[in-house]
Parts: C-alpha cells; structure tokens; sequence
C-alpha cells in the first residue's frame, strides 16, 4: 500500500512536470448520451486530449474485434452501454478489457454505491469496469390520475394486476408486454432464471424457467396482455408515445433513467405528473427482486500505451460530482449521486420530492446476478415470443431450451 | 503471285497473336479476380483451419464447432424458405409481368416498366426501412387491413406472415423492377416475323406469350434465377437490419451468413467464421453448377 501511495505521488509529479508537454492523445468510443462528458474532460484537463468517436452501442463489440484485428484505431476507451460487452471484449478471442483491480485505488472502489460495481467484478477477482449508474427497475406511477381513481400506490405484484384491471376499463395502460427487457423483469422478479452464473463459477450457469413463482409471473402477463393493461407496444414505438401523449399512462415499471431519459424528453409530459415508488414484490417474497436495464460502464484498453491517462480518465468520467450530478441517468457513484439526489428532490417537473429516495431504497434489490454474459437473454425471448401468439407459460420451455443453446454455443457449461 | 501476301497469311502465327490479344484484354479482369475473388478464398479456407489466436493448426475443429451449432439448421431452413419464396415470386412475377407488357403498345409498356423499375431504385437497406413502417399497423397504409385480421402491432404483422415471407416482400421489390427491364429487353430480340408468323397460324396473345415467347427468353429468366439463388442464400442485410425496428425484432442469427459474422465479430472467432463462409461458398458454387449444367445453359441452340 506504502509502495503504491509512493507511486502515484511520483506519477502525479510526474503528470504535473509534463503539464506544459504535448498532451497525451487517448482514443474514445462513446455513445452520443456520453459525448458531452467526454468533452467536459477534455476541457478539464490540460494534459490529455481526447479524440471522441461515436459509436452506436448495438455496433461496438463488431467493431472493436475489427480494430483489434487490423491492430489500427483500437480505442483506449469505450463507454458499453449494454453489459454483455463486458463478457465478450473479456475473452481469450477478444481481449480487449483492461484489468483495473491493481489500478483503482480501494477508496474509489469503496465510493461507489453497495453492489453497483458487480458487473465488473469477475469469479476471479478481476475488475474490467467502473460504473456510470444504476439503472434498476422501480415502479413509476401517473400521480394526478392516481388520485383521480382513487388508487393506492402498489407494494406488490398482485396490487399492480389489480390496478392493471382497473386501467384496462379506464382504456389506459401501465406497461409494456412486449418490450423483452421489462417482460423480463417481471419474469426474473417471480423467480425465472434465464441463465445465471453460478456462485464462485466464470462459466457454469443455471438455468431455471418451471419453478411456480416463474410460472405464476409468466401468468400475470399473460393475463395483463390479455385484458390489454400491458400495451402489445413497446414503450419507444410510436402507437406507445402517442398513448402516453394521449393521457393513457397509468403507470409503468421502468428503470431509473425512465424519467430523465424517457418520460420527460420523449413523452414530453407536463410538470407535476410523474412520481415514483420502490420495486415491486410477490406477496410471498420477503423483499423484491429488480433486474435493470443498461446502466452502463467505462472500461479501458490493456494494450493502451497510456494505462495511466486511461484510468485517470475512467475514474473522472464515473466520480466526478459536478459531471454525474447533471447526468440524465443515477449516479453509480455515491457522492455523485447524493449531488443528483438535489437536483431531482428540487425538480418542479416531479410529482413528488421523495423520487430519489424511492431510487435509493430499491437499489439493494438490484438482482445480484445483473451483469454481463456472452448470451443474450433479451434475444432469446424477442425470438421466443415473437414466434407465435401462445402464451408466455407456454412458451417457458422452449425460452429455456432456447436460453441453453446460446449458453453453450458462447462456451458456458449448463449446472443441473 | 506470291507478292500479294497479307501480313498474317501463316495461320499459326496469326493464332498465337490472337491468343496474345485475348490475354491482354482478360488481364484486367483477371488481375481483379485474383486479389479479390480468388485471394480472399484462399486465405478464408487457409483460416478456417487455423486457431487465430494462437495460429496453430486445428484441423476440422471449426468446422465441427460451426456444425455443431444448433443454430445452424434453423438458419438453413430460415434461408432456403426465404430462397424459394422469393425465386417462386422473381420467376412467376417476372415472366408474367414482362410478357404482359410485351403484349401491351410500346409507349404504355414503356411507361408502365419505368414505374416498375422505380421501387429497385431503392437499396435493399432503405427497403427495410420502408417496410418497417408498412409492417407497423399504427403508421401502414395497410393499417385497416392489419387490424381487420386482429394483428393489433408490428410484432403480431411480422409474427403472422412469418420472416420469410417478410424478407422475400422486401427483396421481391428491390429486384423485379431491374430483371423486368433486363427480360423486356430479351423479349424485343424475338423477331417479329416469328410472332407474326404465329399470329397467322392462329394463336391468341396468350398461346404467343406461352408457347413462342416464353421457349426463347427462358435462358434470361434462368440467368435471373441463378444470380438470385447466389444472392439470396448469402442474405444478410434485410435480417441484420431488422435491429433497427428494437430489440424486439433484432435476429442477429437469422441467415447463415449472420452466423458468419456473429463468429468472427461477436466470438471474435475467425477460424469459425471463415469456416462457415467457406462452406456456403461451397454450396452456392455446387448449386450453380447443378443448375448451369443441369439446363446446359451453355449450350447454343
């Protein structure tokens, strides 16, 4: 430790004696949500320029094997907005992931809120990411015509079907049934497992799509698409926007970033609407369970000739208060998030001043087995139901058998 | 008399200057073919034997990995479906259509066969586009129709046709437009002392159109064939760009040639990858091959 705190004095006075040198140069893929802060750092900092490429984040795991390929143009930095990138840019056919557990000192791991950082954590020991935010599922709810129909907030599973009943006959909706990522997080809440690691394993997963709490969730939708509370649109269609403009959003089960990055920008609803409530739970649970959707990640290249400046940058992109603060989405960073918590509570667009907090309290559900794999499970279920109009139940099987085959072909071992 | 000789009375020598010619005007084609249809073919089937991380000899473990994969038939099945839809709609659509206008005054068949070229004019990427929408029963001019049948989203469209049907629509419209020009332009070869000829014996438009006309532009329509069958089992982009519509209609495993680049740029697997071009390079070429010689396309009449 005594070694280390010696070494980043003298890397810093060594940083501090270049500062009027020629700059170091870094490459870095982003999507066009993070060029802004890229561009924040390269303003904040005179001692790296930054050379920011756009790329579209379903485009970049295919682009950076060509790079890597050619051995020209490879990034030192990318933003992966989708954390199967983890997995695949960390295998011996594409290693592109610097390991940043011997780079990142303890205290910056410890800044970050519990449990964000497990995505980037490996069965051994690596660390290939820091966090941007935490993107769990909590439950957003339409206030006024709450009040309006005089509902209570769900706690439950059980209570939002209810309320799905009540909204079907108002003609409104309260989700999406086709959308695979929230289907799916009502289906993981139940108890699905669509391919998990095993405890302690890099590459054993389990599979289990038949328990009864998976069934009884795989039932609730189908019933909530057949009585059309949950809309046969998904929410960034057109039919589902002009819905939402329509008035007809009761509520939805959506992740963090939905109002920031949703509700307000794209459905464009009025002040004074939208309010939040923690994760939902089955009657039966103890505590809910959450998947997320994104929640991206900043990891770094291992062959960069500037692993300093790399992770220096990392580090800012994922830390700094004044840049996290601002963001759109919930700082994975508890400093930052603290800052963001503010700006949110003093919102007049929200419903409600308790927003974060809802955020906050629900970040402990977070499902301990959101990270990355090199199998898409979203795929698999866009493939599955999009096959026919069979039920969910129905097709629970064939998701699984489906799940299996992809598990395997990207080189997992299936644990009975 | 033997002054007036001419400068290449020897046979022979006159050969071999002809040969000469010969090879000079094919060196530039044949340069091209080199560097980029034989080469690349060459380094894949190279490749497809090699671990690419280690460049070690594998043998046929590529090969038995990419077989091994259970996505492999589906995508067989994906693919030759789609193929003979499609073909079914290019030959009985084209041959209908370009007869059809034979038939009609110049200027009206002319006006008529510009309009159905306009849709080739589009790129099969923006066809996908295009379609996304006419697929999508909130925006479709078709909307009515969709609902009428109780397809309440794009989803359900897409689900009830099928893909291959949804892809062979797309494809059916970038292509006939070109072919329907390319046939129309075989059919004014037919002399019109032929058709008169058949008038005179008594045939109507449609005898014409069936027993004389068709006979002699067959080979056109089966030149059509044979391109569209190469073009149609390495399909790619019409599957791939799917994606844009959302999550919920991205199938990156839909064709073969999907498969191909899922191995090399999703597994970064490029011994795989180059295995499994080298296999469906394998197949097109043997098709073709049983389709040229099988009709003796070749052959002069």
């Amino acid at each position: 430790m005594k070694k280390r705190i010696l070494l980043t004095t003298v890397a810093a006075a060594l940083a501090a004696g270049s500062a009027t040198a020629d700059p170091v140069k870094l490459t870095v893929w982003s999507d066009t949500a993070r060029i802004e802060p890229f561009k924040a750092f390269d303003a904040a900092h005179d001692n790296i320029e930054l050379d920011i490429v756009t790329v579209a984040p379903p485009d970049q795991t295919a682009k950076l094997q060509l790079a890597m390929r050619s051995g020209d143009d490879v990034p030192d930095v990318i933003f992966m907005a989708e954390l199967q990138q983890i997995a695949q840019l960390s295998t011996r056919r594409s290693n592109y992931l610097m390991d940043l557990s011997d780079k990142v000192d303890a205290t910056v791991v410890d800044s970050f809120l519990p449990s964000s950082l497990s995505p980037c954590e490996t069965g051994d020991g690596r660390l290939l990411c820091l966090r941007n935010d935490l993107a769990h599922f909590i439950t957003w709810y339409n206030k006024p015509k709450f009040d309006e129909l005089g509902l209570a907030v769900p706690a439950t599973w059980e209570e939002f079907e209810k309320i799905g009943e009540v909204a079907a006959q108002n003609g409104m909706i309260v989700g999406t049934g086709t959308q695979p990522t929230p289907v799916m997080n009502m289906l993981i809440a139940g108890g699905c497992e669509p391919g998990f690691l095993v405890e302690g394993s890099t590459d054993t997963i389990k599979i289990d799509m038949a328990n009864d709490g998976c069934v009884a969730a795989a039932g609730m939708v189908d019933r909530m698409r057949a009585n059309g509370a949950l809309s046969p649109h998904g929410p960034f269609e057109p039919s589902f926007v002009t819905d939402v403009k329509d008035g007809k959003l009761l509520m939805f089960n959506g992740p963090t970033w939905f109002g920031e990055h949703v509700m307000r920008p794209l459905y464009e609803l009025d002040g004074g609407i939208v309010a939040a409530s923690e994760s939902l739970k089955f009657q039966d649970q103890e505590q809910p369970v959450a998947w997320s959707w994104g929640g991206g990640v900043f990891g770094g290249y291992h062959k960069s000739e500037h692993p300093d400046e790399v992770v220096q940058l990392i580090e800012w992109m994922t830390t700094d208060t004044g840049l996290q603060g601002k963001a759109t989405t919930m700082p994975a960073h508890a400093d930052s998030s603290a800052v963001w918590k503010d700006r949110v509570a003093s919102d007049p667009w929200y419903a409600a001043t308790d927003v974060y907090d809802k955020m906050e309290a629900s970040a402990p559900y977070g499902h301990p087995s959101y990270a990355g794999y090199r199998f898409d499970i979203m795929a698999a279920f866009a493939k599955i139901d999009g096959a026919s109009d069979d039920s969910i139940v129905d097709k629970l099987a064939d998701y699984a058998a489906e799940i299996e085959n992809s598990a395997k072909v990207a080189g997992y071992k299936i644990a009975n | 008399m033997t002054q007036i000789s001419a400068p290449n009375s020897d046979p022979k020598k006159r050969r071999r200057q002809d040969r000469w010619f010969i090879i000079a005007m094919m060196a530039p084609y044949l340069a091209l073919l080199g560097f980029f249809g034989i080469a690349p073919v060459v380094y894949a089937i190279g490749l497809s034997f090699m671990d690419t991380i280690d460049w070690v000899f594998w043998g046929f473990t590529n090969y038995e990995f990419v077989l091994n994969d259970f996505r492999l038939i589906e995508a067989i099945q994906n693919v030759f479906t789609y193929v003979a839809i499609w073909l079914t709609m290019m030959v009985v659509g084209i041959a209908g259509l370009s007869l059809m206008l034979d038939a009609l005054p110049d200027r009206t068949a002319s006006v008529l066969r510009t309009s159905f070229f306009l849709p080739g004019a589009i790129t099969s990427s923006a066809i996908v586009i295009l379609w996304l929408f006419l697929l999508d029963p909130a925006v479709s001019p078709y909307g009515a129709l969709f609902e009428a049948l109780g397809w309440e989203n794009r989803r359900q469209v897409v689900s009830h046709f099928g893909y291959p049907v949804v892809f062979a629509l797309m494809a059916y419209l970038a292509y006939s437009g070109g072919w329907i020009v390319v046939i129309g332009g075989a059919l004014k070869g037919i002399s019109k002392e032929v058709v008169e000829a058949a008038h005179v014996d008594g045939a109507n438009q449609f005898q014409i159109a069936t027993r004389v006309k068709l006979p002699m532009v067959w080979r056109s329509l089966a030149l059509m064939a044979i391109l569209s069958f190469a073009n149609g089992i390495q399909m790619f982009v019409e599957p791939q760009l799917m994606s844009l519509a959302g999550s919920t209609y991205s199938r990156p495993d839909w064709s073969v040639n999907q498969l191909a680049f899922q191995y090399a740029f999703n597994l970064g697997d490029f011994g795989a990858s180059a295995a499994m071009s080298t296999m469906l390079l394998g197949v097109a070429i043997f098709i073709s091959l049983c389709v040229v010689f099988g009709t003796r396309f070749y052959k002069m009449d």
